[in-house]
């Protein structure tokens, strides 16, 4: 157990995260904000990206997911900025990389963009799974036809 | 500066979201509804258990004090709240978005005629006013509405 006393600043709980940087160590807390975007996010995105290839090159999709993106971190920022003007939460100074665009790290920024991304590569590999997304294209101009929608009309 | 709770701060900034997606994308949402709602609660779980860990790794912390005071484990109720609403606004905004691509000549033409039906109605309610009086006809606000057009 961590001795509270032993915190150099502000200490939200009693793991509190503003702790003198030797003590950390001490304690071999080693994982940054980035790792953890590595692995909880990153990874799993490339996997998604893995999986799907070429099925990815979806106009639709493509514009949407970078559409969806944007709108998140445009009506996150303002959100998360205000949380931490008001200390409902806070990072580790010594485990994110230390700048701070309004009082908040680069890092969570890239969490709002990537959450965006995988929610949106996740619903949309769902989607094609179920049969939800019939794609055409390649394989119809291979063959000479008209796309499945205009085969259609 | 009145500071706020985090859950009543957290639903104020997302359920709005979800209702205009409900409200604007309704029909795409429930044609779909075996697809997102799997999404959305596996992404809550998986970024739950990361909290658990980045919580654990002291990455983040908060303030006990604008909590309600329920945890899972070292997570609170309002991350695992913060999880799931926010991947609902990218699953849901995806599916809306998705399905309105598709069918974006019948939206316009759906909205076309919804504004077409508030404009008649607008003439409408003009005509009345003039009718009974309450409006000299030399200021209705259409020039067919006009005496002296």
């Amino acid at each position: 157990m961590r001795d509270a006393s032993i915190c150099t600043g502000y200490c939200p709980s009693p793991r509190g995260v503003f702790c003198a940087p030797d003590r950390l160590l001490a304690e071999g807390v080693a994982v940054t904000y980035a790792q953890f975007l590595l692995f909880f996010l990153l990874v799993p995105l490339g996997v998604l990206v893995l999986v799907l290839r070429r099925k990815l090159l979806d106009w639709r999709y493509l514009t949407l997911a970078g559409v969806l993106a944007l709108v998140a971190l445009a009506y996150m920022a303002p959100w998360d900025h205000t949380a931490a003007v008001w200390k409902l939460w806070a990072w580790a100074p010594g485990q994110t990389w230390g700048v701070r665009w309004w009082a908040v790290p680069p890092e969570e920024y890239l969490f709002c963009v990537l959450e965006a991304l995988l929610g949106v590569t996740l619903t949309y590999a769902a989607m094609l799974w179920r049969g939800r997304i019939i794609q055409h294209g390649n394989e119809c101009e291979r063959d000479g036809q008209q796309p499945r929608e205009e085969r259609q009309l | 500066m009145t500071h706020w709770p985090y859950l009543p701060f957290l639903l104020v900034w997302a359920l709005p979201v979800l209702a205009i997606q409900w409200i604007a994308g309704g029909r795409y949402l429930w044609r779909e509804r075996h697809t997102w709602p799997f999404v959305t609660l596996g992404l809550g779980v998986w970024f739950t258990v990361a909290d658990a860990i980045a919580i654990n790794a002291h990455i983040w912390s908060f303030d006990r004090s604008s909590l309600i005071g329920i945890w899972l484990g070292p997570v609170p109720l309002e991350e695992v709240l913060f999880y799931l609403l926010t991947a609902a606004m990218c699953v849901q905004g995806f599916v809306t978005l998705y399905g309105g691509w598709g069918d974006r000549r019948t939206v316009v033409a759906e909205w076309r005629s919804r504004i077409a039906r508030l404009h008649k109605w607008q003439g409408k309610a003009i005509k009345k006013r003039i009718a009974s009086g309450d409006v000299p006809p030399q200021q209705g606000a259409y020039p067919a509405e006009r005496a002296d057009v």
